[in-house]
């Protein structure tokens, strides 16, 4: 399986031994001249389908409006006092999250004017324009396999200052070391599996601690991001 | 031989006169551009884009009523949707009200209440709207004074109550 990620690479995922819960998710931030804000990507409509579930959609208040063959929508969560905006396209959708309510579309759309957006089955990518002076970091894609764990996958060079210097456990899709996740009082919370290779570090987190299928899935699974 | 060699030495200054010369012009020109591009800088968008510079002479009305345009799209149900909800409120609204469009069809939307429709792919292009539906404010001269994405129909009501909205 091969998808497109936002800065225009290619995520190749093999070896997977249980089915993903759904399409694969990025969050990336933006360098501007105004600041730094954050990217999230989905497949269309999801955003709207996951909150229908969990039961917050009902409590948003909801615009929409077509922009240049794509609709961007909001839904202003007045209880959070936050807006979620977004772009949805023909097959993914962009959102970004706004603090406040009331949040006017136009300064979204001053924001993805500066991008070349290109959507297809494959995923979406952003090219910053010429003399946007956008830049995109910090990228990282999310996929949660069913009662299992979910994954995070970075980039290698994003993240070589929390790769393990001792080997790891040589696995298909590089090395595998164990890690713990400890809260701030030092306390366990949970164990989770790192894997490495040329390009990608990808984290597992179990839904269930010690359920012997995250190492199963650790050591089947592989990334490639070229 | 020493012909040749002349005729070599004239043609060589005569390139040599020939390429100062342009780069004397590429000078100038790069000169011109940085001035432009300077001017371009210290300008503020009230400048290049303000509101009220963009003057549609046929909205102006000699009675000194105010304009509000719905721009519209066919195939967009949100642009439906206002406008159905513009026929309801119409009655309510101070000023002259039409719908701007460049489909035939969303006539069919307002059909039968006071609301103006114009198909004009031309002055569509004029108005440079770039998401729809939107609500656009023209004074009784025919300048523009405001425009906004309306998302809601609680978003149209409060840009046609409230007037301008603070952030445009």
């Amino acid at each position: 399986m091969s998808l497109r990620a936002p800065d225009g690479r290619t995520l190749t995922i093999d070896g997977t031994p249980g089915a993903f819960l759904g399409g694969w998710a990025f969050m990336l931030w933006v360098d501007s001249p105004e600041g730094t804000y954050r990217l999230h990507t989905g497949t269309a409509g999801s955003t709207e389908l996951v909150t229908k579930q969990t039961g917050e959609f009902a409590g948003f208040t909801v615009r929409e409006v077509s922009w240049k063959g794509a609709r961007l929508q909001s839904f202003e969560d007045t209880a959070n006092n936050g807006t979620t905006v977004l772009w949805i396209g023909a097959h993914h959708e962009l959102s970004t999250f706004v603090a406040g309510t009331s949040v006017p579309l136009e300064p979204f759309m001053d924001r993805l004017s500066k991008f070349d957006i290109q959507d297809s089955p494959e995923g979406i990518v952003l090219t910053p324009r010429p003399g946007s002076g956008r830049r995109l970091r910090n990228m990282l894609a999310a996929n949660t396999i069913r009662d299992v764990c979910s994954l995070t996958v970075k980039p290698v060079e994003d993240v070589v200052s929390y790769i393990p210097k001792r080997a790891g456990k040589k696995v298909r899709g590089g090395q595998l070391w164990r890690t713990e996740e400890r809260d701030t009082s030092g306390s366990l919370m949970y164990r989770t599996a790192l894997i490495a290779n040329e390009t990608t570090a990808t984290v597992l987190t179990p839904v269930r601690d010690d359920d012997p299928r995250l190492i199963e899935a650790a050591e089947s699974v592989n990334f490639s991001l070229k | 031989m020493q012909n040749v060699i002349n005729s070599l030495a004239v043609l060589g200054l005569l390139g040599t006169v020939i390429s100062l010369f342009a780069v004397s012009a590429l000078l100038r020109m790069v000169s011109q551009l940085r001035q432009e591009l300077t001017v371009l800088a210290n300008s503020t968008p009230a400048d290049s884009f303000s509101a009220a510079s963009r003057r549609v002479e046929r909205f102006a009305d000699a009675d000194g009523r105010a304009l509000f345009v719905l721009v519209v799209e066919e195939h967009c149900h949100n642009c439906e949707a206002r406008s159905r909800h513009l026929a309801e409120i119409a009655g309510q609204v101070p000023g002259r009200l039409a719908l701007l469009t460049a489909d035939p069809g969303c006539a069919e939307w307002v059909a039968g209440t006071g609301i103006a429709v114009m198909v004009d792919s031309k002055l569509l292009g004029q108005v440079a709207v770039g998401a729809t539906p939107t609500l656009l404010k023209y004074g009784a001269d025919g300048a523009e004074q405001w425009r906004r994405v309306a998302g809601s129909d609680a978003d149209l009501d409060s840009y046609l109550e409230a007037g301008a909205p603070a952030s445009v």
